[in-house]
């Protein structure tokens, strides 16, 4: 098995595809490479590659990863090159190697951090923001409510996700606009997403957030080995 | 440039906001400089429609090889993406420059159906250009169509500046050329409309009026100047294998409807089916080499990373090599697990083997188009394709595997009568007793038959353009009675909306006055009229009656012979006698053969090839 794990870069107008045109990015990426994927056996032969997680349509990343295998083996390092002259603006592959682990890299995501710009809607100071955001995470559960078809009937779930944020700092506050920083629980094993945690925010502090004014940016996605929580790569 | 601050804050409120960004690989853009020429190339549907349109990579990617013209590409934006616009004040914009098309020289729109010119007057509303010729300035763009809609050019001859007939390759670099020196001298638009007139296949309709008889038929359409010609002749490429074709394409980042390479392997057809437009308007037949083609797919597949190629043409399996040309292409791409596509192969002349080699995993199904249910009507439309072509394909078919069949018919075909409507539902049947007419152990997979039904649309240009369209009330009766014969749980019937039908017959065949409710329509809100979804039959029906249309007149009216068309002035090398010799050769049910067994002289050797198909 020649499997290569790759990060790479998901920016500017690439924000906009979805999941499957990224799929589809990708393979016809490597077929102008010349790097000849493996295919699944069967009926509808499917190239072996896959993605880390779903990234929201509009949130930008410089954390994404994949795992390929490839045909014959190629040097890292000519594989990097060789992908990235054919890939367009905003995709760039970062760093990759070769792993021998039957484990997906989906199945071993669980962290991911991000960067969150949003405007307020009214001016506080930054000692009250602090002051709520600190309130906020010390709050013995944060619920959710989704909504959920079960059996062709809508119902609505509660879900605590405190324990799914796993930090939230401010980094920036000026004239309105406040910057984030956080890790939020990610991946196929139970997942937060930062459109969610802001939400609730919004909803526990009180803090109005201007709608369609907030930008995401994804920095890394973590796995946990032997207690500690590391990149993949 | 557009305000990108506020683009960036409603793509992400837009379905699919991909549409409407750019930067896909392999679009072009340019750094704008004072002596350029500015060309918007105008699809008026959304993207991923446009993206499949071969003729816009086509003429994209030619007009960008002149480094002194910047060709982008400026799509209908999808309604929520127009409301953000509109509240935005966010123009409609070049998706290479970002730059708002008022900012153009031209824009050109594809004209490849009717049901899209709403779409038209609503992209240069949002592009805030005035949507009639008649009101633009010498700041606003020229406004150009092309297309083969455009052989009926009068229903929006008050917004086109001037029309473009037949195949753009040479033409379009000839009036850009033309308006780059114009330009330059400080010329004014009309002198340059005057000067444009002169080149063979272009047509400007406002040097043009037309006067009418006391009944609404056309008394005479003529020239304002004696200066200008009186007919308008089509381009077209003579050699297309010498001919521009692209060797690399955008790669969309969203799926679009053909998202492929798409390799033109010749124009024109020689089968001359009576109720085809397409036959008659691309005549003559021109192939592209296998060379050249084997040659294109290597370059096209290795720029674009592609996974499947399709064949493009009219009824591709009449290439002449066609089954050498499959064959070469399966064993260079077949380990590389790229697939083709025939997406036009008339199956009943065609090697089922050739066809399993293609469709070698997956078993899609097989399409016939015998567009009439009995002998006798195919005959009428000489569509020369008999029951026995049909069975004898699927016998093989079936006895290889597959089990999925489309049938596809037209309803209201002249002569037609309900017993031409039953042979539709006795060929399906047929079908289904060829499929389970085998030993138990031979039948394999579950048999599925399609039945699809059009409403026939007499177009301009076809031996049937004097034809009456059947009413809507009388093509669902035919819709009705078929539904009830078709009882049986194996085969599906399926059939067009008669209403968007009716609305094409009476554009299609449209003149001047037709135009005014096309305006009118637009302005009560008629808009991606050819979404069914989007289609308002009431509005349209509201705007013939404020303008003074009477639908009918357009549509389900017998013309004679004597009549002047709305057409007429235009030359597309088949002659009017020879679509009437076709039309009178109807009514004798008689066929007329496939012009490659023999001339049929009409008329395109004389005028455009010196003799020679």
């Amino acid at each position: 098995m020649k499997k290569i794990r790759a990060k790479f870069t998901k920016c500017q107008n690439s924000k906009y595809i979805s999941h499957l045109d990224l799929m589809r990015l990708f393979q016809r990426a490597f077929r102008r490479a010349g790097l000849h994927l493996k295919h699944t056996e069967g009926f509808h032969p499917q190239p072996k590659l896959a993605f880390a997680t779903a990234l929201s349509l509009g949130t930008s990343s410089e954390g994404e990863y994949m795992d390929v295998e490839v045909e014959e083996e190629i040097g890292i390092e000519d594989f990097i090159r060789d992908i990235n002259a054919v890939l367009p603006e905003g995709v760039k592959v970062l760093n990759a190697e070769y792993r021998t682990e039957k484990d997906s890299i989906a199945s071993l995501i669980r962290w991911g951090s991000y960067i969150i710009e949003v405007t307020l809607e009214d001016e506080i100071d930054r000692e009250e923001l602090e002051d709520k955001l600190e309130e906020f995470l010390s709050l013995d559960e944060i619920i959710i409510t989704k909504e959920k078809k079960k059996k062709r009937k809508r119902i609505t779930v509660e879900e605590n996700i405190k324990e799914r944020i796993k930090n939230l700092d401010i980094l920036l506050y000026e004239d309105k606009k406040v910057t984030f920083k956080t890790t939020l629980l990610t991946g196929s094993n139970g997942n937060l997403k930062p459109e969610l945690m802001l939400e609730s925010f919004e909803r526990y502090t009180n803090i109005k957030i201007e709608e369609h004014a907030t930008k995401i940016h994804r920095l890394d996605l973590f796995i946990e080995r032997d207690g500690e929580i590391v990149t993949p790569l | 440039m557009i305000d990108m601050n506020a683009l960036e804050k409603i793509l992400p409120r837009v379905e699919k906001p991909a549409r409407y960004i750019g930067d896909e690989l392999n679009s072009i853009k340019k750094e704008v400089t004072e002596d350029m020429v500015r060309f918007g190339f105008g699809f008026p549907d959304i993207y991923e429609v446009a993206m499949s349109h071969l003729g816009m990579h086509i003429l994209y990617n030619l007009l960008n090889e002149k480094e002194y013209i910047y060709c982008e590409r400026v799509f209908a934006p999808w309604m929520d993406m127009e409301e953000e616009m509109r509240k935005n004040n966010i123009p409609l914009y070049g998706l290479e420059s970002k730059d708002s098309i008022s900012e153009f020289d031209f824009i050109g729109f594809t004209l490849q159906y009717e049901m899209s010119y709403t779409n038209i007057l609503n992209m240069l509303d949002l592009g805030n250009i005035p949507v009639l010729a008649c009101d633009r300035s010498e700041d606003d763009p020229i406004v150009v169509a092309g297309g083969p809609c455009a052989y009926n050019p009068e229903p929006i001859a008050d917004i086109m500046d001037f029309f473009i007939l037949g195949e753009g390759e040479e033409v379009n670099i000839e009036f850009i050329d033309l308006y780059k020196e114009y330009k330059k001298e400080g010329r004014s638009r009309k002198e340059f409309l005057e000067a444009v007139s002169e080149i063979q296949g272009i047509y400007v309709p406002s040097l043009y009026d037309v006067s009418y008889n006391e009944d609404g038929t056309i008394k005479e359409f003529f020239p304002k100047d004696e200066k200008y010609p009186k007919k308008i002749k089509k381009r077209i490429v003579t050699d297309l294998d010498a001919a521009y074709f692209p060797e690399k394409v955008i790669v969309p980042f969203i799926e679009a409807v053909h998202d492929r390479v798409m390799l033109e392997i010749f124009r024109g057809c020689t089968r001359g089916c009576r109720f085809c437009q397409a036959g008659m308007i691309y005549r003559p037949v021109r192939e592209r080499s296998i060379e050249t083609l084997y040659d294109l797919a290597k370059k096209l597949i290795a720029v674009t990373g592609y996974e499947e190629i399709s064949l493009s043409s009219l009824s591709t399996s009449d290439y002449s090599k066609i089954e050498e040309l499959v064959i070469k292409l399966m064993q260079e791409f077949k380990d590389q697990n790229i697939g083709l596509s025939l997406p036009s192969l008339r199956i009943d002349n065609f090697s089922i083997e050739v066809i399993e080699e293609i469709q070698k995993v997956r078993k899609t199904g097989l399409t016939f188009a015998p567009e009439a249910g009995t002998q006798r009507l195919r005959d009428v439309i000489n569509k020369g394709i008999t029951e026995d072509n049909i069975i004898h394909s699927l016998r093989d078919a079936f006895s290889r595997g597959w089990c999925s069949v489309k049938l596809y018919f037209m309803l209201g075909l002249p002569t037609e009568t309900y017993e031409d409507i039953e042979g539709i539902k006795d060929l399906a049947y047929e079908v289904k007793d060829e499929f389970f007419d085998r030993a138990k152990e031979d039948i394999e997979g579950n048999l599925k038959v399609t039945v699809s039904t059009s409403c026939f649309v007499p177009k301009p240009f076809t031996p049937f353009q004097w034809h009456p369209q059947d009413s809507v009330e009388e093509f669902d009766k035919k819709i009705r009675f078929l539904k009830s014969l078709i009882k049986d749980n194996k085969i599906k019937y399926n059939h067009h909306d008669s209403t968007v039908s009716f609305l094409e017959a009476i554009v299609a065949r449209g003149d001047r006055r037709v135009g005014k409710a096309i305006v009118r329509a637009w302005e009560k809100g008629c808009k991606f009229d050819g979404w069914s979804e989007m289609f308002d039959y009431e509005k349209w029906m509201e705007a013939f009656e404020e303008t003074g249309v009477d639908t009918h007149f357009y549509a389900n009216r017998q013309r004679s012979y004597d009549e002047v068309l709305p057409w007429d002035f235009i030359d597309i090398g088949v002659t009017k006698e020879y679509l009437i010799k076709e039309n009178e050769k109807s009514k004798q049910e008689t066929l007329t053969q496939d012009c490659r067994e023999g001339c049929t002289n009409c008329g395109i050797n004389k005028s455009f090839t010196g003799d020679v198909c």
